[in-house]
């Protein structure tokens, strides 16, 4: 089957004469285009292929971040992900645009081209409905990576070794801050201030910056922020690459997991009292055991540096733990806890398992790990580790896979009668 | 809940950022402009000074913290044993201690190393090692051209030994095993340092355990 030839006329195309369209026009053409969807979904493609490699090397968190999140506009991928040979040596790829800011073109791209200037009609409902879906996952990514807080709540069946058996708080896996607590009378009072690690892990060598504390009676300055660092007493080691060595102590520079949440950060502080007099340094690490003490204008405050730390606003104690393995392995068949949701003093009972998460109150305990648990078919685990998630746009996926499969069926209905009606209307002349 | 941020960079332009974190409770959170902070931060020049003012409500972690605490009590592992170890290989395994072993690791396909402390004297010790490994036993004049070694303030030597080991304590005995320690006596106090393994394997941790060595503290320093 051949198209009929276009008749060839010697007429001017009357559009040839018309005024070349706006740039607004060209820019909303542009920005609704084929072309540019096209260009998107390749370098979104090229990003997480790029991502899945590089994330072999550098691990999961770190890779993510590089490669996902809203401050990178742009990425340079590892150059070592293709030339073994290269690794670290700090050799990149050309550059390409950062995963979010592609994602947030992409739901412009589609607004525009795949709900506003789509043909609009009962036989394009299902494809809208789809379009509609797609945006909304992608706008339901984008929500999680500004609005989501993240943390992991573990808890002992007996207090003990370092765990509570009650909580209202989690912790980050990866952020760290610089937590300045107020004491009087042995306890701690309003609220605990924080420095987030975004404030000072650019410190590099000498650098050093100072960190205004409007309302306390003193700044601090920080310098030698170490990634993943270990407290060793000079008088067991003697620092090997020169690193100061404060009350006996210096921060052993190790080099960063993969799993950056298993990293230890540490960094060098001083106290800036108001008359603009400075303390002695000292350290600061999530290792510590006790938190430093500083006391000023007559008010006493102790400082630490920990993984974040997210009030809950209600106390989960566990109660039981159970742990079940697949014979001979590490890998879990069954973590389920039972515990107590402690709230204005009501209790409430509540089972949580893998893939069954308690929701509540905005959040979503998900069981995530088990300790003490004994390999092969015991359930003898005596730690329960929740993973503590506040997302609006938790379900937001799921509502939009719910979407996209009801538009597509549609679509394939609306699809399949145009085809038999037609069938039946206009049917294919006999040979 | 109340929980409030603000930031305020001061290189180049003022950047002031109001946020608000935490989970539960009535908590804001700006992330638009901590994004922009963060990026500034992350990209430009890196600032001198920042104003910080980001709080969080008191939580249960936030109790009974203790104050005035020295660096030793800060960074000093916590432990019962009258050793702390200072630099272990990281593909050393630390194992459970016990009376005999105070400080116990494993590596490779059966690198064994432990610290202990004995009794008798130097000479003794020595000699008893290497009978585990078939020697004939040394004399003062031997014992004084071993290799000196130190450990915690106590002077001793380093033995090394090969061949079929016979651990004792009902252990069945090992073929082509090798042997390198410490044994050191300070005020009639003998602390050991035994490595024992296939004797390859032995071989390529001798420099670490020497590291292993010095970096070996007492727990009341």
């Amino acid at each position: 089957m051949s198209l009929p030839a276009r008749p060839v006329t010697c007429r001017p195309d009357p559009m040839s004469s018309a005024a070349p369209p706006s740039i607004p026009v060209r820019i909303y053409k542009l920005l609704s285009g084929f072309g540019l969807a096209t260009t998107l979904l390749v370098i979104l493609m090229l990003l997480t292929w790029l991502a899945t490699l590089e994330q072999v090397e550098h691990g999961l968190h770190m890779t993510l971040e590089k490669y996902f999140h809203y401050s990178k506009p742009l990425v340079f991928p590892d150059a070592a992900i293709f030339i073994k040979s290269l690794s670290g040596q700090d050799k990149s790829l050309p550059p390409l645009p950062g995963g979010f800011w592609v994602c947030a073109l992409l739901v412009v791209n589609m607004t525009l081209g795949g709900l506003i200037r789509i043909r609009k009609g009962w036989r394009t409902i299902g494809v809208l409905m789809s379009h509609f879906a797609i945006i909304f996952m992608i706008v339901a990514g984008g929500v999680a990576q500004l609005k989501e807080e993240r943390g992991v709540m573990m808890l002992a069946e007996k207090a003990g070794g370092g765990l509570p058996n009650v909580a209202d708080f989690a912790q980050s896996l990866t952020e760290t801050t610089i937590e300045i607590a107020e004491i009087k009378d042995g306890k701690t009072v309003g609220p605990v201030r924080f420095v987030k690690d975004a404030y000072f892990r650019d410190l590099d060598g000498d650098e050093r910056r100072t960190v205004r504390l409007p309302g306390l009676p003193f700044d601090l300055e920080l310098q030698v922020y170490v990634q993943h660092a270990r407290p060793v007493s000079s008088a067991s080691m003697a620092p090997e690459k020169g690193e100061p060595v404060i009350d006996g102590w210096f921060l052993y520079s190790q080099k960063p997991n993969k799993e950056s949440e298993m990293d230890t950060p540490g960094v060098h502080a001083r106290v800036l009292g108001r008359d603009g007099k400075g303390g002695e340094i000292f350290l600061l690490s999530t290792l510590s055991r006790a938190p430093f003490t500083v006391t000023a204008d007559g008010r006493t405050f102790a400082l630490s540096l920990d993984k974040r730390v997210w009030p809950v606003p209600f106390q989960v104690k566990l109660v039981d733990a159970r742990s079940e393995y697949h014979p001979n392995t590490s890998r879990p068949k069954l973590f389920e806890s039972d515990i107590v949701r402690i709230e204005d003093g009501r209790e409430s009972n509540v089972f949580i398992e893998m893939n069954e998460p308690m929701r509540y109150g905005g959040m979503t305990f998900y069981q995530r790990t088990m300790m003490n648990g004994v390999s092969g078919g015991d359930r003898e685990a005596s730690v329960s580790g929740f993973e503590v998630v506040k997302n609006p746009s938790d379900k937001w996926p799921e509502y939009s896979i719910y979407i996209a499969g009801i538009g597509l069926c549609l679509h394939f209905l609306i699809k399949l009668g145009s085809f038999l009606f037609r069938g039946k209307s206009n049917p294919v002349p006999q040979a | 809940m109340p929980n409030r941020e603000s930031g305020k960079k001061r290189a180049g332009k003022p950047l002031r950022v109001v946020e608000a974190t935490a989970i539960g409770g009535a908590m804001r959170i700006r992330h638009i402009s901590a994004a922009f902070a963060i990026a500034l931060l992350s990209s430009c020049d890196k600032p001198a000074e920042v104003t910080v003012d980001e709080s969080r409500v008191v939580t249960m972690r936030d109790a009974g913290l203790k104050l005035n605490a020295t660096s030793n009590d800060r960074f000093q592992e916590p432990g019962t044993g009258p050793f702390i170890a200072g630099k272990v290989p990281a593909n050393w395994l630390a194992q459970p201690s016990s009376t005999f072993r105070l400080l116990s690791y494993r590596f490779g396909t059966g690198g064994d190393v432990a610290v202990g402390i004995s009794s008798g004297g130097l000479l003794e010790n020595v000699n008893r090692w290497l009978g585990q490994f078939g020697q004939d036993p040394l004399t003062e004049a031997d014992l004084a051209k071993l290799e000196p070694g130190e450990v915690v303030g106590a002077k001793g030597v380093w033995v090394e030994a090969s061949g079929d080991y016979s651990p004792g304590m009902g252990q069945p005995p090992r073929a082509a095993q090798s042997l390198y320690g410490l044994v050191a006596e300070q005020g009639g106090r003998i602390v050991t340092i035994k490595m024992t393994g296939p004797a390859e394997e032995l071989a390529a941790e001798k420099s670490a355990l020497k590291v292993f060595a010095a970096t070996l503290r007492e727990r009341a320093e």
